[in-house]
């Protein structure tokens, strides 16, 4: 679907590359955390408590970005916080835009009556506080990963929704779909095999970048409480815990923030870069 | 030679994936004060680069890599940027193909006009917007205060190339290089539209660049005319007599391509396929022969 | 093998719609009349507005006339729905004037070719298929290598005979081509137009031909119908318009078109005509 022209352009765009770098980091982090973790990230050692990292003076070679308060190995955690933050930026964004992008399909191609739902659905809906929403639902549902996702696809199906609606209105007026008619395909093959190929190269922007947005999510709401139980390892969880300690062991906090940035910058690099990439090639 | 206008063996190049593409080889012509000069070829054959080349307007990234462009006398064949803009509006103004595209879709008519003539001008506004008036009257727009509160898409295609045909005859420029510009409009309006541009061409004196693929077009409004392919010119000469007897072969071939309507039982035939080729080798001949005589040099 | 009785199209104007009232109505086409031998070609001739690529549309169902008669080889398809015209529709084909936009910008030339053919299995799979295509771009006159390319990847020539490739590859009885010469120079019209002729004469197609050019019509069609503001002015076969035009709207674009002959009087007798609200 995305031709060769396009990849090779892909691949050369500094972006991209950094984009891919990161995201081929955190899957190979996920993927391989029990391998990778020195410690069981739950296992506590109230002895071993504050242990600083290893750039500081009295650093303890077993626990290489040093514990918590707890006396948790800070790196296991980050590395299995990895692993949560990664499940839920894939699951999320991409069940968020195959909700959204379904429902924009068919508010843009059909029209009437459709699109008027869809359309009024999606501003009644960007219209609620996206955190409100998400406690209401954690309230609901109760906390956890589910949650948490569930959350993400809630708020941000509308997103996909909406920019999916206009670029099929862009590509009905297309004399290819005309084409299509006469030469007999169904109003549902037109849009499947016709309409969405070309909707690709947005909608791979579109879920890179989601990617980043659900991670930082995820950070708030753990921050916040609403996501996984308190001492499974989520970054935002690590964020929360970390902000309690700040005078006293600053990397708490900080460290984890630091894999939260560079993992949305990751994504987001990834998505701009793509944009660049695959877009001249339509244009021509 | 003291034409107004006058180009020597030009050289364009744009940059290639295998290194520069010669897109102008060795264009050379000269336009005299009030004279207008018609430009046609197929499309690629490098006529709009010639009118962008002497405004000024090719793209960053082509080259000049031999050859000069005159105006007035003055070599301007690399001036850019701050020279260029002196030369724009009061020395040589464009008419551009597309009105739509060249007309601000979000701005009113009267700002569009205003600006350019303040700019060039020096006008206040009062008088920027009198004179603008005054230019719509010129080109016989009705109703031209209405039409001054307006945005282009409210406005037929006519009469949008019609207010770009004023703000590039509003400086009274000596030369105006005019892209196709009836190319987009239904046939009846581009009668109108080259009697307006013919009529004002006229009054003003101002000479005319004008580069079509229409050869009817340039039998009724041009005074010479130059036909180019791949880049060269291969005849050049007087309206009257390229249209009785025209010597290339080329040229032959693009008059046996012309579908007229009053001639129903003469047949269409398409540039030979024969006649293309033996050209492009001619022209990829020339480009060796060039880049052996600069490698030796 | 077409018969157009009073043919009537009127859309909803959405930009001068009120809000709490049903949008203005404008009448695009006001009660056609037309017919069509098999083998014959029609050309329909009007400047914008004039209502001719909606009738092309209309014609071939596209949009759904909102009075009149259409029938196509004896039926009546005026309102049918799109279910029962999908079995006709292999029938009458069109080519569209941008082909930039009429092929999908995703799609290799040789899949757009065959896709007509494996909808209405007119090939057995795939390979098949690639292969018809490939014929089909031979008879156009294109090398079948260029069927691994993209749309974007054509010069407009070329895709334009894609285009036609793949009107024709289902065999059609009608043919519309709307404006299919217009934005192409003298060069690549001249390849397109006489390439059209022969196909015509080979496969026996009936062809619409709309355009704005008196010149280009000329050259491929037996009769001509002008339009204007949506109706007709005047129809009948080539040699009597081109030779004696009744109307004065068929006299002013027939004047209208410059011939390559050098006529400085041409500028002088069109008149000054003061652009107003009405027209350029």
């Amino acid at each position: 679907m995305v031709e060769r022209r396009a990849l090779g352009a892909a691949l050369s765009n500094g972006r991209v590359l950094f984009g891919l770098a990161v995201l081929l980091l955190l899957v190979i982090v996920a993927l391989a955390a029990p391998l990778l973790a020195p410690h069981d990230p739950l296992e506590q050692d109230l002895l071993s408590s504050f242990e600083p990292p290893f750039w500081r003076s009295g650093a303890d070679a077993n626990f290489l970005l040093g514990t918590d308060s707890l006396g948790r190995d800070i790196l296991s955690r980050l590395i299995y916080g990895a692993r949560i933050a990664l499940t839920v930026a894939l699951v999320a964004a991409s069940l968020a835009a195959l909700l959204g992008t379904m429902l924009g399909l068919l508010a843009g191609y059909f029209g009437g009556w459709l699109d008027a739902v869809i359309s009024r659905l999606v501003d009644v809906w960007m219209s609620f506080p996206p955190v409100l929403l998400s406690v209401v639902l954690a309230a609901v549902v109760g906390a956890g990963l589910k949650a948490v996702i569930l959350a993400i696809i809630v708020v941000d199906w509308t997103r996909f929704c909406r920019i999916v609606r206009a670029e099929v209105l862009v590509q009905r007026e297309q004399d290819y779909v005309a084409a299509a008619v006469t030469i007999g395909l169904s109003r549902l093959r037109v849009l499947a095999c016709e309409i969405l190929p070309n909707l690709a190269p947005t909608l791979t922007v579109l879920l890179t970048l989601e990617m980043g947005i659900a991670v930082i999510v995820e950070a708030i709401l753990s921050f916040v409480g609403l996501s996984v139980a308190s001492d499974a390892p989520t970054w935002g969880g690590l964020i929360q815990e970390g902000r309690l300690y700040i005078n006293q062991a600053w990397w708490m906090m900080a460290l984890p923030m630091f894999c939260v940035i560079v993992t949305v910058l990751g994504f987001n690099a990834l998505g701009d870069g793509l944009r660049e990439a695959l877009d001249p090639v339509l244009r021509r | 030679m003291s034409g107004l206008l006058e180009i020597e063996d030009l050289h364009l190049e744009l940059p290639g994936p295998q290194g520069w593409l010669p897109i102008l080889r060795g264009v050379s012509l000269a336009l005299s004060p009030g004279q207008v000069l018609g430009l046609v070829g197929e499309s690629g054959a490098g006529k709009t680069m010639v009118g962008k080349a002497v405004l000024g307007l090719q793209p960053e990234r082509a080259r000049i890599s031999e050859g000069a462009i005159r105006f007035e006398g003055r070599d301007i064949t690399h001036w850019r940027d701050e020279a260029r803009r002196a030369l724009l509006g009061r020395g040589m103004a464009l008419i551009p193909q597309d009105p739509m595209s060249a007309l601000n879709p979000v701005i009113r008519i009267e700002a569009q006009m205003t600006d350019v003539l303040r700019l060039h001008l020096g006008l206040d506004r009062r008088a920027a917007r009198a004179r603008a008036l005054a230019l719509l009257n010129q080109v016989h727009i009705r109703e031209p205060e209405r039409v001054l509160r307006q945005y282009p898409h409210e406005l037929s295609g006519g009469m949008r190339q019609r207010i770009l045909i004023a703000i590039a005859f509003a400086c009274r420029p000596k030369l105006i290089v005019a892209d196709e510009p009836t190319t987009a409009l239904d046939v009846t309006v581009q009668r109108q539209i080259l009697r307006l541009i013919k009529e004002l061409q006229a009054s003003s004196g101002t000479s005319l660049l004008f580069v079509t693929h229409d050869l009817g077009v340039v039998a009724k409004v041009c005074d010479r005319v130059a036909v180019m392919h791949a880049g060269r010119i291969v005849e050049a000469a007087a309206v009257a007599e390229v249209f009785t007897r025209p010597r290339h072969d080329y040229t032959r071939a693009l008059f046996a391509a012309t579908p007229r309507y009053d001639r129903p039982g003469e047949a269409l035939v398409p540039v030979p396929a024969a006649l293309s080729e033996s050209l492009f080798v001619e022209a990829a001949a020339y480009d060796a022969a060039r880049a052996a005589r600069s490698s030796h040099a | 093998m077409l018969e157009v009785r009073g043919l009537g199209l009127a859309l909803p104007n959405r930009a001068a719609k009120q809000p709490f009232r049903p949008a203005p109505v404008v009448e695009i086409l006001k009660s056609i009349d037309l017919d069509l031998a098999r083998g014959e070609s029609l050309a329909v001739v009007g400047e914008s507005g004039s209502g001719k690529t909606s009738l092309g549309r209309t014609l071939l169902r596209l949009l759904r006339p909102s009075s009149g008669r259409i029938l196509f080889e004896g039926r009546d398809i005026t309102f049918l729905d799109e279910p029962q015209l999908r079995p006709l529709r292999a029938r009458m084909q069109m080519i569209f004037q941008d082909p930039l936009s009429a092929l999908n910008p995703r799609r290799r030339v040789l899949d757009i070719i065959a896709q007509p053919l494996h909808v209405y299995g007119r090939a057995e799979d795939r390979r098949d298929g690639r292969r018809r295509a490939a014929a089909l771009l031979e008879r156009v006159g294109l090398s079948p290598r260029l069927g691994v390319r993209f749309p974007h990847e054509l010069s407009g020539g070329q895709r334009q005979r894609v285009g036609i490739a793949r009107a024709i590859a289902l065999d059609p009885a009608l043919v519309v081509a709307d404006e299919i010469v217009s934005g192409l120079d003298a060069s690549s019209q001249a390849q397109i137009l006489t390439l059209l002729r022969d196909l015509k004469s080979d496969l026996g197609i009936s062809l619409i031909f709309i355009s704005h050019d008196l010149s280009v019509v000329r050259v491929l069609c037996d009769r001509v119908m002008v339009l204007a503001r949506g109706a007709m002015v005047e129809t009948g076969r080539c040699e009597d318009i081109f030779a004696a035009p009744r109307h004065a709207y068929t006299r002013a674009l027939l004047d209208a078109v410059p011939l390559p002959v050098v006529d400085p009087g041409w500028i002088e007798r069109s008149g000054t005509e003061e652009a107003g609200a009405r027209s350029g």
